[in-house]
């Protein structure tokens, strides 16, 4: 008897995929002939029979991982019976099926002419690609489960079934390759990808592909930290999401070059038109916050002063024909920047039910791709700590980013006296390389203006 | 309270964008004086005068060609086609002329291309055709197909907006028959975007993956498998090209199950493209066979109880979705 | 427009680089290195060199017959038709188009498709468009005569006549290439449409310009379409069809170049032009030789370039479908 090891491939390959048989358990192989393939981080390669002889086991199946050195066949001795991966044969008695649970090897040639229900007598030898990815994962035994499809199918309903079932707990194995949501029925029907690893820095990646929907509930043990114990210090990997906010804010940071301008603005009159209007638009469900107003009198600014809606491209300056604003949002252990597209476009309520809408979604993960990619300028709102400004990082390939402080009240000299009046404190970070100085502060002259003049209805 | 149609919706999306966009401008036969033939351009011509509504010969290649040659030079024309089953006239002129100008010397074509297509009207023949997979299959051309009366308008403005070629497929069964409150439309997104599909019923059986007048016929199914358990998902695809791809996939590692519905024909339609997408890169999320639910493979006929048998009916996509869930 | 000296040797300089750069093309063609079906109509070069040198720069031009003249005069460098021709890299198209079909907007070029009249109309659409648009300028299809046998043309015409459009159409008469366009005096055609129309001695480049002129005039003075019929005089046939291979049924097929004792003086139009000016004494022998000598280097000096211009890389240029790919 020999046993196939995955080989090690490179110094700093430490695992490898099956990606092929080229034989079945019970084929004659020559020395050297090609066996199976594999593919690690560096290569892909054939791995060649060590010896000749008949393959009596298959130990990782196509598309598994493993560590190198592991036993992923053997050549010679008896013929194993092939296996679904990691399911000990021993186990087959603890579950609920029906009847005949002995998988029965397949007969290639069977004289017999078909009888009038094949299907039935073979219980779970008929599927679906779904319900072999479920087995796969929850290594499963198709033959212990009774299948309520067509001719005895087994169907996803009864994988669920089974898995949802007392008894599974003690039929499945403890090692699936990795948690599915199918796992812990019931999947809610209407969750959408979530939307991780946002920055502002530039639109994030891509959600992982919809078919793989949200692990609902415990972390896969493989996922967690390596163990704390070396030291005193705490280790743990970032996460995706800070990962990538990490690597965006050094980007932009090399990119553009950040000068900040810091504004103040009597805000008083959308105070008392906030605190008017609030109770008329939560009639139509909408919480009205000040940030709608601060992105209309951007927006009309942005319109007087196109080059802040617009982005580098080589040497190239490029206007942006839309006005689609980016709202960062902060969430527990990171931010995300859903953009409004075409804020321009929408009425007054029109952005304050979008500034809530993206707001909300943002926090209960909900956004969608698109939903933050595309964005032309950007607010930050670093103001409900208490700090009075911040100078905020460009989110790239914008030229521009706005951060407004928290609004306070504060004695101001009016007309030679001394008012009580609520100010904010405006900061606006912008790229140096297409944006002057006069050009910034004339921008942030025309926002201020139109705040303090405010003079739009909102009703 | 009143009311705005599907017909009155595309009327006003191009009434808007011609408001507020002087580069946009509209021909094709009978659009002018007469207000189109479905009266969907009516009063256009008194407003916007001839130099922007034309009035053409009854020459389809020729009118878009000169379409073409008008978007080149800065204009936004949008094309009536009087009935769609005549773009076939202008095949040469849109899959040669305006597919391909961009990609072979640079020069972007933005026209829309616009008629009423589909059956279900007593029209026969010449007069309900769905021709869309002759374009699907055209790189450089957009395909996009409203269902309901918000997207009519905010597709119609995102199409006029675009900067390629888009056809927009009209129903001709829902101009009149398709409608919504004024106000309801007032709180609807000016713009749709053209890529996006929408989920139109929640379900989590089967997912029906439809277009046009057929979401109706799909959402009535849903209606009548409810009685019997059967949750139907139904994605409204609103363009078909571009295709939202990941719609689809997240509906199918959802749901494993799917049914395609579409008015045209069968073989070579927008079922077959899509069940090979899933196929492809879905495999291990299907528990049953994807099923396809289309007109046969005939020209549209003419008598009623012909063409009834022609088009996909409430009945044959609940008969489909019992055998796929009993699968 | 009077011409002097220098413009008319100028002209002259086009004739004989249209002509070079032709034979130049041809002989890639015979040794397989250029792939593209080439349809070369050496022989047109007044009507090219001419249509094309009355237009201003702002007006434009669309041609069907791949004489490279008409790109010539409108700045297009010899070294970027070779490029085109041989797909490569930097070629105006980036390889993703061979034929001399090529078009620029910025220098008021349209591309046609290898069809011979699809661009009638698109034609018609820019007159159009400039009208519309209150410009004052000009456009200008140039065709060969069995284009008046498609619809295209009549469609295009039609229109720009309904329309009364600065459209003016080029149509050329080769006794020696036609494809039986089965009528003597293409131009009463256009009386049909009650468009105004003329002969022109295709072969006399001073006759071509005039012409043209003249039809520019009525185009801006608001007077509609004008449809001119270039008349080749000369019956010789310089090379085959479908390919720029000799004639093959014409005796004693060869090279231009080579045809010294064969110069059909009084009906080749650049050697009859050539001859006019060496009579008027507007050219010496010596500005000849240095004039032929620049042509001749302008055609080794591109050919040097594609030369080692490298193919485009092996890719799907996907992106270049549509102004933006959605992601």
């Amino acid at each position: 008897m020999t046993d196939i090891i995955m080989p090690q491939m490179g110094e700093s390959i430490a695992e490898g995929t099956v990606t092929k048989w080229y034989k079945k358990v019970g084929d004659h192989v020559e020395r050297d002939e090609p066996l199976l393939e594999i593919s690690t981080d560096k290569v892909d390669t054939e791995i060649p029979a060590p010896v000749a002889g008949i393959l009596s086991a298959i130990k990782v199946q196509e598309g598994e991982t493993v560590e190198i050195n592991t036993v992923i066949g053997v050549i010679g001795g008896e013929v194993q019976k092939e296996e679904a991966p990691a399911a000990p044969s021993g186990e087959a008695e603890s579950t609920p099926a029906s009847g005949a649970t002995q998988p029965i090897p397949r007969v290639t040639a069977d004289p017999t002419p078909a009888s009038p229900e094949p299907e039935a007598s073979e219980p779970g030898l008929r599927s679906s690609p779904l319900v072999r990815k479920m087995a796969r994962e929850h290594g499963l035994d198709l033959s212990q489960l009774t299948g309520t499809g067509r001719g005895g199918r087994v169907t996803k309903h009864d994988i669920e079934n089974f898995l949802a079932s007392p008894s599974a707990a003690e039929a499945t194995p403890v090692a699936p390759v990795a948690p599915t949501p199918a796992a812990t029925p019931p999947t809610p029907a209407a969750t959408p990808p979530p939307a991780e690893a946002a920055s502002p820095a530039t639109p994030p990646p891509l959600p992982p592909a919809p078919t793989a929907s949200p692990p609902p509930l415990p972390p896969s043990p493989a996922a967690s930290p390596p163990p704390a114990s070396q030291g005193r210090d705490k280790v743990e990997p970032m996460s995706k999401m800070r990962k990538s906010i990490a690597e965006h804010m050094l980007i932009s940071r090399q990119t553009s070059a950040h000068v900040t301008t810091v504004f103040e603005a009597d805000v008083s009159r959308i105070v008392a038109l906030r605190n008017e209007a609030k109770p008329i638009f939560e009639r139509d469900g909408v919480r009205l916050t000040y940030t709608p107003f601060f992105v209309a009198a951007v927006l009309r600014a942005l319109k007087t002063f196109p080059l802040l809606n617009a982005s580098i491209d080589g040497d190239k300056i490029v206007y942006h024909r839309d006005h689609n604003i980016g709202i960062a949002v902060a969430l527990e252990g990171g931010l995300i920047v859903p953009v409004i597209h075409d804020a321009d476009e929408k009425s007054f309520l029109g952005l304050a039910r979008a500034v809530n809408d993206v707001g909300e979604r943002a926090r209960t993960k909900k956004l969608m791709p698109a939903e933050v990619q595309g964005g032309t300028f950007t607010l930050t709102n670093p103001g409900p700590f208490g700090g009075l400004f911040g100078t905020p990082i460009i989110n790239q390939p914008q030229v521009a980013i706005l951060g407004i402080g928290g609004i306070h009240k504060r004695p101001v000299v009016v007309n030679d006296g001394i008012a009580v009046r609520s100010m904010v404190y405006l900061a606006l970070s912008f790229d140096h390389r297409l944006i002057d100085g006069a050009l910034g502060d004339q921008f942030m002259a025309d926002v201020k203006r139109r705040l303090e003049g405010w003079d739009e209805k909102i009703l | 309270m009143s009311e705005v149609t599907y017909l009155e919706a595309i009327r006003q999306a191009m009434w808007d964008e011609m408001e507020r966009d002087e580069r946009v401008v509209l021909l094709g036969e009978d659009v002018g004086l007469y207000g189109g033939a479905f009266k969907v351009t009516a009063g256009f011509v008194e407003k916007f005068g001839t130099q922007r509504i034309i009035d053409t010969p009854i020459s389809e290649e020729g009118f878009t060609g000169v379409a073409i040659g008008a978007a080149f030079n800065g204009l936004r024309p949008i094309v009536e086609f009087q009935f769609i089953d005549f773009i076939a006239n202008a095949f040469n002129m849109i899959t040669n002329f305006a597919a391909k100008s961009r990609y072979r010397w640079g020069a972007g074509v933005p026209i829309v291309m616009r008629g009423p297509t589909g059956g279900g009207v007593r029209a026969g023949p010449f007069h309900s055709q769905n021709p869309e997979m002759h374009f699907v299959h055209t790189p450089g051309i957009k395909v996009v197909v409203p269902a309901t009366v918000a997207d009519a308008r905010g597709l119609m403005k995102s199409a006029i907006r675009d900067e390629d070629p888009v056809l927009y497929l009209e129903h001709k069964k829902l101009y009149r028959h398709i409608k919504v409150a004024a106000e309801e439309l007032e709180g609807q997104e000016e713009l749709v975007p053209i890529g996006k599909a929408a989920i139109r019923r929640r379900g989590k059986h089967i997912v029906v993956i439809t277009y046009g007048a057929m979401l109706y016929t799909a959402l009535e199914a849903a209606e009548v498998l409810a009685g019997e358990s059967i949750e139907l998902e139904v994605i409204d695809l609103r363009s078909l090209v571009p295709l939202d791809k990941e719609c689809i996939l997240e509906a199918v590692g959802r749901i494993n199950k799917v049914i395609l519905l579409h008015e045209d024909t069968r073989t070579g339609g927008m079922a077959g493209e899509i069940a090979a997408i899933i196929v492809e890169e879905a495999f291990d999320d299907l528990d049953g066979p994807i099923l396809r639910v289309t007109a046969p493979d005939t020209p549209v006929p003419f008598a009623a109880s012909l063409e009834d048998a022609f088009i996909p009916q409430v009945e044959d996509v609940v008969r489909a979705a019992r055998e796929l869930s009993a699968y | 427009m009077r011409l002097g000296k220098r413009q008319l040797q100028e002209l002259l300089y086009y004739m004989v680089l249209t002509r070079r750069l032709e034979e130049a093309l041809a002989r890639l063609h015979r040794e397989q290195e250029l792939t593209t079906p080439l349809a070369l109509r050496t022989g047109l070069e007044a009507v090219g060199v001419g249509a094309s040198f009355a237009l201003t720069p702002k007006d434009a031009i669309a041609s069907s017959l791949p004489t490279v003249g008409t790109l010539l005069l409108r700045g297009v460098k010899p070294e970027e038709i070779v490029l085109q021709f041989l797909g490569k890299e930097t070629s105006p198209s980036q390889g993703r188009d061979g034929l001399g079909y090529f078009g620029d907007l910025a220098r008021g070029i349209v591309a046609t498709t290898g069809h011979p009249a699809t661009h009638v109309s698109v034609m018609a659409g820019m007159a159009f468009a400039y009208r519309s648009q209150k410009q004052e300028r000009v456009a200008l299809a140039l065709i060969p005569e069995e284009a008046v046998a498609t619809g295209d043309f009549h469609e295009g015409i039609n229109f720009a006549a309904v329309q009364k459009l600065p459209l003016i159409i080029v149509v050329v008469r080769y006794p020696s290439y036609g494809m039986d366009s089965g009528v003597t005096q293409l131009y009463e055609r256009a009386k049909a449409y009650g468009v105004a129309s003329l002969p022109v001695d295709g072969s006399d480049l001073v006759q071509v310009v005039q012409v043209v002129e003249t039809a520019m005039e009525r185009a801006r003075a608001e007077d509609g379409p004008t449809l001119i019929e270039a008349v080749l005089r000369s019956s010789r046939r310089y090379f085959g069809n479908e390919s720029a291979i000799p004639a093959p049924f014409s005796a004693g097929a060869h090279d231009i170049e080579d045809d010294e004792g064969a110069k059909d003086v009084d009906n080749d139009p650049a050697w009859r032009f050539e001859k006019f000016l060496l009579q008027q004494d507007w050219l010496s022998e010596a500005d000849r030789s240095t004039l032929v000598a620049r042509a001749e280097e302008a055609v080794s000096d591109a050919l040097r370039t594609a030369d080692s211009t490298p193919a485009p890389k092996a890719q799907h240029s996907e992106s270049a479908v549509y102004a933006r790919v959605e992601s």
